[in-house]
C-alpha cells in the first residue's frame, strides 16, 4: 500500500519533471509570483469595496496561467506562420471595439463589456503585434533594410491608428516602444532608427504643441516636468501618489496599513497607480522586491534572446522584453514623478484582465522560447532548420559561421 | 547573430539604467524625503476639531452666580451636502427654524470653514425645535443636533457692564468664543478653560472614516468678584430710578432726557468695586448666541446712546463743582488762601472784561473755606483760580492745580482690572503748549490764558474725568493716600502695608473734608436736601455736588461721597448726563448706595 502511494508519487514526480523539463522556471516563477502579489496588492487598495476586486484578480491570473501556459507550449513554427491571421484578428478587435460594440469609460472606447468582465483588445494587440513584427523580421533573412523597416512600421502604424482613435496614448506608446525594440534586434540600420527617433521626438513635440490634445492631457503629460504643490491641482493624482510612496519609508505601513491606500487618497490606485500600494504598505523593502522581480524577468527574457538561435524565438524575446520594461519604467516612474503621467498598467500588479493576459502571453512566449534554446540543446530540434531563414542552412552552420 | 547580440547588449543595458533610475528614486523619495511625505500623509489623513471648553462661572463676593455655562442645543449642517440637496434641506428647514432661507444659506456658506465641521444653523435650539427635527430626521439629511456650551445669566440683566461680552471664536485651538470686554474679557485666561480636540481619519472625499482619538475639553475655572449683587442691584435700580426722575422733572430737573449715567462705589482702602452701575445697559444673555442683525442694529442706533459702554470706565464728563476741592487744596498749597480765608460771594466775579456769575446768580455772602465747598461758591473758586494765575499766557508753567489733580490720579486710567478705560484730562499751561504743538489745527491757540484757569477751577473748560476717576480721586482725598487701584476681581491677597501717602498736606485735607462734610450735614449745604433723614450722626457722610455745563445740552449731574467720614469705607460717585443740578439727581442715587453699603437700609 505505502510503495504503490510511494511510487505513484514518484511517477507523477516524473510527469511533472518532464512536463516542466526544458522550461524557464525562474521566469515562470517569477511573472507568477508577482501576479499573485498583484492580487494581493489590489485587494489591499479595494478593500473598503469587499473583495470582488482581489477575487476578480485572482481570476484572471488563473486565466492569464493558462493562456501562458498555451503560449509555452504552443509549436513556436505555427505561431510564426499564423502571425498574420492572429494579426489581423487583433485589428479586427481595434476595429469592432470601435463600433457600437464596444463600451465606453472615461471617455475611451476602448472596451467590450462581457458581463462582469471587461476586455480590451488594444491590451492584446501588444503580444500580437510581437509576434507579427518578429515574423516579418524573419522573413528578410538578414538585418532589415529601409524597405522591410517601413513594411514594420506599417505594421505598427495601423493599430496605433486605431489605438489612438480610441483614445488610448499610453498603449499606442507601448506598442511604438515593442515595435521600437524589435526592429532594433532584427537588425534595422542605425542611420534609420536614428531618423526614426528624431522623426518620433519632433512627432511628440509636435503632438503637445499643436493643441491636438485636450489641455489637461498636455498638463498630465508634462506635469512631472513641473512639480507643484498645488493640493487640489493637475498634479493631484502625482503629489498624492508620491505622498504614498514616500511615506512607506524603508519597512512600509504594513500591508492594509497605509492611510493614503485605506482613505483612498491616491486615484486609480488599483489600476495605473498599483506601485503606490508597495510603496506605502510594503515600503523600500517590498518595492525594492517587486523591481527585483521584475528585474529578474527581463533578465531572463534578455538572456532567452541572447542565447537563442532561432531569429523569430528572439525578436519576438526582444519585443517582449521592450514591452515590459517600457511598462515597468513608464509605470513605475509616473508614480514617482519622473516620467508622464499616461494610462499605462503595471504588468501583472495592475487590476485588469487584458493587461494580466497579455503580460502572462509575453512571458509565455519567451518561456516557449527559452525551452526551445535548452530542448534544441536536448537534441529535439524538430523544426529547427526551418526556423533559421531562407537560405535553409542548419542553425549549426550559421551558429559556426 | 552578431548585430542581434550587439543590440541585444544595448538593449540589456538600457533595462539596467531604466531598473537602476527607478530604484534610486525610491530611494530618494521613501529614505531622503520620507519625513516630508510621511507629515503629509498624516496630514491628509486626519482632521482635528476642537471642542468647545463651557466657560467659568463668573460669582459675586458671595459666590453668587452672575454668569455660568449651560447646554444648548445647537442645529448644524454637514458642508459636504451637494448643493442642490442642500438647497432642498435648507428650504425645509427654513419654516422649521423661523429663519428665512437666504439667511441660512449665508450660515451655511463660509468658505474659510473647514469643511469637516458642520456650519451652523441655530446657536440655541429651543427644545420644540430640537424636538421636530429629531422626529423628522430623515426629511433633514446633513443636519445634525448637539450639545455645546453656552453662557447663561441667571441674574438677567444685572452687572451686564462689568460682566462684558463675548467675542467671535479666537482662532485655532480657541472654538469657543472670547471674551471682549469686562471680566470676560479681563478674565478670560481663568474663564475660557482648555479646548479638546477629537480627531477624526477622514478619507479622500473629505468623509469620516473613523475617530482617532483626541481629548476632552476642560472647563474653564471660576472667577469670583468684588461686586456685591445686593449693593449692584440696588446702584442699578437708584440709577435707574434717578434718571426717570430727572426725565419726568424733579425739581431743578426740568425734564431733561437724562439718556445715560452711571454711578460706582468703591473701597477706599483696597480699591475693590461692591457696584458698578452704567445705563442705558443691555440684555448679555441677548449677545450669548447668535446675534440677530436687529438686535444689533439696535444696540448701535444713536438714538439708544450706546448701551454697550461703561460709562463708569469710558463715560468721560466735566466734573464741575466736584472738582472744587482740588482746587481748594492747590490754594492751600500755593499759600494763597488759609482755611479761614473769607470772600465776600456778591454772586458775581469780574474778570477783565466779563462778568461770571454763581450757579443760579445767587450771591452767598460771606464765606470761608469750609462754606464756599459747602454751598458751592463759584465766585470764591473763580478768585482763587484767578490769583493762581501765573503768566504769560504763552510761558505759562503748570501750577498746584495740575499738582494736586495729578496726586489724586486725575487725568490718567485708574488701572482698573476690567476695561477699557478712558484715560481722561487735566488741562494745563503745559498740555495747551503740548496740544497745539501736536495738531495746531484742532488747538490754534497754546497759549493759557486767566480764563482757562478760573475755568479749571471750577471744574469746567479742559478737564474731563471718569467716574470711576472721580471715585478714586475722593478715596486718596478721603484717606490722604494715593488713590486706589479699582477692581472688580476679587484679588487673591491684599497689597501689604497699605498704599504711599498721596503727598497732601494733612491740616489742608482736613479743611477740605470739613467743607464736604458741611456740603451734606449743614442746613444750606448744596446735598442737604437729599440726604433728609439720612443717619449723619451714626454714618457721617462728606460729599460734593457738581452741575457740570455742557455745550448745547442740559447740565451734567454729579455727586461723589465718602462716608463714614470719620472711617472712610466706601467712596460713590455717581453722573447722569443731561439731568441738572447735582444736588436733585445724582445724590440721591448716591445716597441710596451708601444706605446699601452700610446697611442702613435692606439691600434689595
Amino acid at each position: 500500500m505505502t510503495g504503490l502511494l510511494l511510487s505513484r508519487g514518484r511517477r507523477l514526480r516524473r510527469r511533472v519533471e518532464r512536463r516542466l523539463a526544458g522550461h524557464d522556471l525562474v521566469l515562470i516563477g517569477a511573472a507568477v509570483a508577482l501576479a499573485a502579489l498583484g492580487v494581493l496588492l489590489v485587494g489591499a487598495a479595494t478593500r473598503r469595496h469587499g473583495v470582488a476586486f482581489p477575487a476578480r484578480q485572482g481570476l484572471w491570473v488563473l486565466v492569464g496561467v493558462g493562456v501562458m501556459t498555451a503560449t509555452a507550449v504552443v509549436d513556436l513554427e505555427v505561431v510564426r506562420r499564423g502571425a498574420h491571421v492572429l494579426y489581423l484578428a487583433g485589428l479586427a478587435g481595434l476595429l469592432l471595439v470601435l463600433s457600437p460594440l464596444g463600451a465606453s469609460t472615461n471617455g475611451a472606447q476602448a472596451w467590450f463589456s462581457l458581463g462582469p468582465l471587461a476586455l480590451q483588445p488594444a491590451e492584446l494587440m501588444k503580444p500580437v503585434l510581437v509576434v507579427a513584427l518578429a515574423a516579418h523580421g524573419v522573413r528578410a533573412g538578414g538585418p532589415l533594410d529601409g524597405r522591410r523597416l517601413l513594411g514594420g512600421l506599417v505594421l505598427l502604424g495601423v493599430p496605433v491608428g486605431l489605438v489612438l482613435l480610441q483614445p488610448d496614448l499610453g498603449t499606442a506608446m507601448v506598442l511604438v516602444s515593442l515595435t521600437a525594440g524589435v526592429v532594433a534586434v532584427a537588425g534595422a540600420r542605425a542611420r534609420h532608427l536614428a531618423v526614426l527617433a528624431l522623426l518620433g521626438v519632433l512627432a511628440v513635440a509636435g503632438v503637445l504643441r499643436a493643441g491636438v490634445l485636450a489641455p489637461y492631457q498636455v498638463e498630465r503629460l508634462t506635469g512631472f516636468l513641473h512639480q507643484s504643490h498645488d493640493p487640489r491641482g493637475a498634479t493631484w493624482n502625482l503629489e498624492q501618489a508620491k505622498i504614498a510612496i514616500g511615506s512607506g519609508g524603508i519597512a512600509g505601513e504594513g500591508l492594509f496599513s497605509g492611510s493614503q491606500t485605506r482613505l483612498a487618497y491616491v486615484p486609480e490606485q488599483h489600476t495605473d497607480f498599483v506601485f503606490t500600494v508597495v510603496g506605502e504598505e510594503l515600503g523600500l523593502v517590498g518595492g525594492a522586491t517587486v523591481l527585483a522581480l521584475f528585474a529578474l524577468l527581463a533578465w531572463r527574457i534578455w538572456r532567452v534572446a541572447w542565447r537563442s538561435t532561432d531569429p523569430f524565438a528572439a525578436l519576438c524575446c526582444a519585443g517582449v522584453l521592450a514591452m515590459l520594461v517600457f511598462q515597468v519604467t513608464e509605470n513605475v516612474g509616473m508614480t514617482m514623478g519622473i516620467t508622464p503621467i499616461t494610462g499605462i498598467p503595471l504588468p501583472f500588479l495592475s487590476y485588469g484582465g487584458s493587461s494580466m493576459l497579455a503580460s502572462f502571453a509575453g512571458v509565455g512566449l519567451a518561456a516557449n522560447a527559452a525551452s526551445r534554446c535548452r530542448s534544441g540543446e536536448a537534441g529535439k530540434a524538430r523544426n529547427w532548420p526551418r526556423a533559421t531563414g531562407a537560405n535553409g542552412l542548419p542553425a549549426a552552420r550559421l551558429v559556426t559561421t | 547573430m552578431k548585430r542581434r547580440r550587439r543590440r541585444m547588449a544595448v538593449a540589456g543595458l538600457v533595462t539596467i539604467c531604466c531598473f537602476a533610475t527607478l530604484l534610486a528614486r525610491l530611494v530618494h523619495l521613501q529614505v531622503a524625503e520620507r519625513p516630508a511625505y510621511a507629515a503629509r500623509a498624516e496630514a491628509n489623513r486626519l482632521r482635528i476639531v476642537p471642542l468647545e471648553a463651557p466657560r467659568g462661572r463668573i460669582l459675586d463676593r458671595a459666590g453668587r452666580v452672575l454668569a455660568d455655562s449651560a447646554s444648548a442645543w445647537r442645529v448644524r449642517l454637514d458642508r459636504r451636502l451637494p448643493a442642490a440637496r442642500r438647497r432642498a434641506v435648507l428650504e425645509r428647514l427654513a419654516p422649521v427654524l423661523g429663519v428665512a432661507v437666504p439667511e441660512l444659506t449665508r450660515r451655511v456658506n463660509d468658505r474659510a470653514a473647514d469643511r469637516v465641521v458642520p456650519a451652523t444653523l441655530l446657536d440655541e435650539a429651543p427644545e420644540d425645535i430640537v424636538l421636530a427635527l429629531r422626529e423628522r430626521a430623515a426629511e433633514f439629511p446633513g443636519v445634525e443636533i448637539d450639545a455645546h456650551p453656552i453662557r447663561r445669566y441667571p441674574q438677567g440683566r444685572l452687572a451686564a457692564h462689568v460682566l462684558g461680552t463675548l467675542g467671535g471664536p479666537g482662532g485655532p485651538g480657541r472654538p469657543g468664543r472670547v471674551g471682549a470686554s469686562g471680566v470676560e474679557a479681563a478674565a478670560d485666561a481663568v474663564l475660557a478653560g482648555v479646548a479638546g480636540e477629537s480627531r477624526i481619519e477622514v478619507d479622500s472625499s473629505g468623509r469620516p472614516a473613523g475617530p482617532a482619538g483626541g481629548r476632552p475639553a476642560t472647563p474653564g475655572g471660576d472667577v469670583r468678584l468684588t461686586l456685591d449683587l445686593d449693593v449692584q442691584a440696588v446702584a442699578e435700580q437708584a440709577l435707574a430710578d434717578g434718571m426717570a426722575a430727572a426725565r419726568s422733572g424733579v425739581p431743578g430737573a426740568a425734564g431733561t432726557a437724562a439718556p445715560g449715567g452711571a454711578v460706582v462705589a468703591l473701597d477706599v482702602e483696597d480699591g475693590s468695586v461692591p457696584a458698578m452701575a452704567s445705563a442705558p445697559t443691555f440684555d448679555p444673555a441677548a449677545l450669548a448666541g447668535r446675534i440677530p442683525a436687529a438686535t444689533w442694529a439696535g444696540l448701535h442706533d444713536p438714538a439708544a446712546h450706546s448701551p454697550l459702554t461703561n460709562r463708569v470706565l469710558q463715560g468721560l464728563y466735566a466734573p464741575g463743582s466736584t472738582f472744587k476741592p482740588v482746587t481748594a487744596l492747590a490754594g492751600l498749597r500755593a499759600g494763597l488762601i488759609t482755611p479761614a480765608t473769607v470772600v465776600d460771594d456778591r454772586g458775581t466775579y469780574r474778570l477783565g472784561g466779563r462778568v461770571l456769575q454763581n450757579a443760579q446768580g445767587k450771591a452767598h455772602g460771606k464765606v470761608d473755606l469750609a462754606r464756599a465747598l459747602a454751598v458751592s461758591s463759584d465766585v470764591y473758586f473763580y478768585g482763587l483760580g484767578d490769583r493762581l494765575y501765573a503768566g504769560p499766557p504763552d510761558r505759562a508753567p503748570d501750577g498746584p492745580v495740575q499738582d494736586i489733580a495729578g496726586r489724586l490720579g486725575l487725568g490718567r486710567a485708574t488701572g482698573a482690572d476690567i476695561g477699557p478705560e478712558a484715560a481722561g484730562r487735566v488741562s494745563g499751561p503745559t498740555a495747551r503748549r503740548a496740544a497745539h504743538r501736536r495738531s495746531p489745527a484742532e488747538v490754534p491757540d497754546g497759549r493759557w490764558y486767566p480764563g482757562d484757569n478760573v475755568n479749571l477751577a471750577i471744574g469746567q473748560g479742559d478737564v474731563l474725568v471718569t467716574p470711576l476717576q472721580l471715585a478714586a480721586a475722593y478715596a486718596a482725598l478721603a484717606t490722604g493716600q494715593a488713590p486706589p487701584v479699582p477692581h472688580v476681581l476679587a484679588a487673591p491677597a491684599p497689597a501689604a502695608g497699605g498704599r504711599p501717602p498721596a503727598g497732601l498736606d494733612e491740616a489742608a485735607r482736613q479743611a477740605v473734608l470739613a467743607g464736604l462734610r458741611g456740603a451734606v450735614a449743614s442746613p444750606e449745604g448744596t446735598a442737604a436736601a437729599a440726604f433728609a433723614g439720612f443717619p449723619l450722626d451714626r454714618v457721617p457722610v462728606e460729599g460734593k455736588t457738581g452741575t457740570a455745563q455742557v455745550n448745547g445740552k442740559a447740565d451734567t449731574s454729579l455727586f461723589v461721597a465718602v462716608a463714614p467720614a470719620d472711617h472712610p469705607r466706601f467712596v460713590v460717585a455717581a453722573v447722569v448726563e443731561e439731568a441738572g443740578f447735582g444736588s436733585a439727581v445724582a445724590a440721591p442715587i448716591v445716597r441710596r448706595v451708601l444706605e446699601a453699603l452700610t446697611g442702613i437700609s435692606p439691600g434689595r
